[in-house]
């Protein structure tokens, strides 16, 4: 008895799932804190307020030193802010499955983006599809900061674009440890920092900054 | 009894549906290259069709249910906007281009004048979202249309339950768009051998051989490419076309070279609609020097005499299909969009 409890022990501490299913649950964060939408951050001199957060990934998968172990979701999802169901996404997994990474697309990829009208998450009357010129937005996030010169201090950017050279899409690895629930962390503050809506509070098309951005946005997300 | 007769009328109505989503037979002439658009995998089917076709002549896609796509896209101008340089949309805001003709859509790659538009499919929310087109959101056209029963009903026959949702209202409008095919002119009569060409017309051929038919190749009459024609800029729309969508300086001035057929039906000419006749467009090929910036294919100098000017126009009016423009399949649903309910704000 004493054998199979250290037995039960060992297996919990590695990387064998014992579970029937798993958890990938995006946690958008500010100041180490659950970004809440309307909320007034205080950031140095500024003062900053989250409207709106979305954003698309697809192909979420399991890896073992880069061998395919389990795929979560192929689909395209799109996680919102607004919307707290969209942030955790579940899976069956079988016991047993031994994984090291986690894999996933942040936006959309060049073959979807020219295969017409779709539905689902990709469906346009989800506010993520540019109207005047094809394509998806692969990230959206819109507020208001105290410094930002812009009307109403509202600050827009739209991350998008899927022919060269403003192809944006990102395939990010990270390296996640042995749970049930892999929380996969943003911190928007740090993008904010980065892009400083004082000067840049405008990206509303493919450019060279929107995939500047894109690049940088694809560093920060982290897993746990 | 009255149960039985539900039956039978709900079956009936079962039948109807299913029959009006047969497949759409789409025909062309043989020497029409094979379409761009993927046919096999998204077959036209007549009750997608007839749902795109409401829509398209439905003014409920705009913010005030005043401006249907038909609006500037009419079947009389082989669904462009005559009498107007540029086209005008809600509330009588002028835009800033000349809305081009619609057909032989399954054959182009992208779509409007600086290419913006990468799948039919999608094309429709560009008009539809732009503040001096149509100003409505696709979310909101989706709501309307949820209140309407002619609507639910047409979305079962198309798709087989009543989900009204974005993809599917796009996917009728392109299924619409898709089935209007020109390819009965005189041009194609006489390749097909049912006809014969004046002597002035075939005289025109032969110049339209030599100096149009690298850009609008037939039979077709384009190769759906970007050109700069040697337009000077308008100075109060400063429209730099495919340069300003792409980024490139190389695509600067490009704008998509349109069909030459049904030129009759569809003046004026040009994106940005300046000239109103032929005339006026002989005029200005045969006016460029080496000195302007052209596309490669226009480096070339064309000269036509004054015979040779009527000659040419006289074969681009053996491209114009009288039948497309009076196909019934084509025109205001009646049956559907009583002018009382179709067209009321």
């Amino acid at each position: 008895m004493r054998f199979l409890l250290s037995l039960f022990f060992i297996m919990a501490c590695t990387s064998n799932i014992l579970g029937q299913s798993i958890v990938v649950r995006f946690q958008i964060e500010f100041q180490n804190q659950a970004l809440s939408l309307q909320k007034n951050y205080v950031v140095g001199a500024d003062t900053i307020n989250i409207e709106k957060l979305k954003f698309y990934v697809s192909n979420i998968a399991l890896y073992q030193n880069d061998q395919l172990v389990k795929p979560i979701n192929k689909a395209f999802h799109l996680v919102d802010l607004e919307d707290s169901t969209s942030l955790g996404l579940d899976s069956k997994i079988n016991t047993g499955l031994v994984f090291n990474q986690i894999k996933f697309t942040l936006g959309i990829d060049s073959v979807t983006q020219i295969s017409g009208a779709l539905g689902g998450d990709l469906d346009p009357t989800k506010g993520m599809y540019w109207t005047w010129q094809s394509g998806y937005i692969n990230f959206k996030l819109e507020g208001t900061a105290s410094n930002c010169p812009s009307r109403n201090h509202h600050f827009q950017y739209h991350l998008g674009g899927y022919q060269y050279p403003f192809a944006c899409w990102q395939d990010i690895v990270l390296i996640v440890p042995s749970a049930k629930t892999i929380c996969i962390k943003l911190p928007i503050d740090e993008f904010l920092a980065f892009v400083q809506p004082q000067k840049n509070y405008e990206i509303m098309s493919p450019s060279n900054k929107t995939v500047e951005y894109a690049n940088y946005l694809s560093t920060l997300f982290s897993a746990q | 009894m009255k149960g039985i007769k539900t039956i039978i009328v709900l079956s009936a109505l079962a039948l109807l549906a299913f029959a009006s989503a047969t497949e759409y037979p789409i025909s062309y002439p043989k020497n029409f290259p094979a379409p761009q658009y993927n046919f096999k995998n998204n077959p036209l089917n007549n009750a997608s069709i007839t749902l795109g076709r409401a829509l398209f002549y439905d003014p409920i896609l705009s913010k005030d249910n005043s401006i249907s796509c038909a609006s500037c896209h009419s079947p009389y101008n082989a669904f462009a906007h005559t009498d107007h340089q540029i086209s005008h949309g809600i509330n009588d805001q002028i835009g800033s281009r000349n809305a081009p003709a619609l057909f032989n859509l399954a054959w182009q790659k992208s779509f409007m004048w600086d290419g913006a538009i990468n799948h039919i499919e999608v094309q429709a929310l560009a008009p539809m979202s732009h503040p001096k087109e149509m100003a409505e959101t696709i979310e909101h056209v989706v709501e309307k249309l949820k209140n309407k029963g002619l609507y639910k009903r047409l979305f079962v026959n198309a798709y087989r339950d009543s989900m009204i949702t974005g993809a599917r209202l796009l996917k009728a409008l392109a299924q619409f768009q898709l089935s209007l095919i020109s390819g009965n002119t005189k041009y194609d009569q006489v390749k097909n051998g049912q006809n014969s060409f004046t002597v002035q017309e075939q005289n025109g051929y032969q110049l339209f051989l030599k100096n149009c038919n690298s850009c609008h190749r037939e039979p077709l009459f384009s190769t759906y490419a970007f050109a700069n024609n040697g337009l000077s800029v308008d100075t109060t729309l400063n429209d730099f076309g495919k340069g300003a969508i792409s980024k490139r300086s190389a695509d600067s001035l490009l704008f998509k070279i349109p069909s030459l057929r049904n030129l009759s039906f569809s003046p004026p000419y040009m994106h940005d609609g300046r000239f109103r006749t032929l005339n006026q467009v002989i005029k200005h090929y045969i006016s460029l020097d080496s000195s302007q910036v052209v596309s490669e294919n226009l480096r070339q100098k064309i000269k036509l005499n004054a015979n040779e000017q009527i000659d040419l126009i006289a074969f681009l009016l053996a491209l114009n299909d009288s039948s497309f423009v009076s196909k019934p399949d084509f025109s205001f649903p009646k049956f559907l969009l009583p002018q009382s309910e179709g067209n009321k704000k």
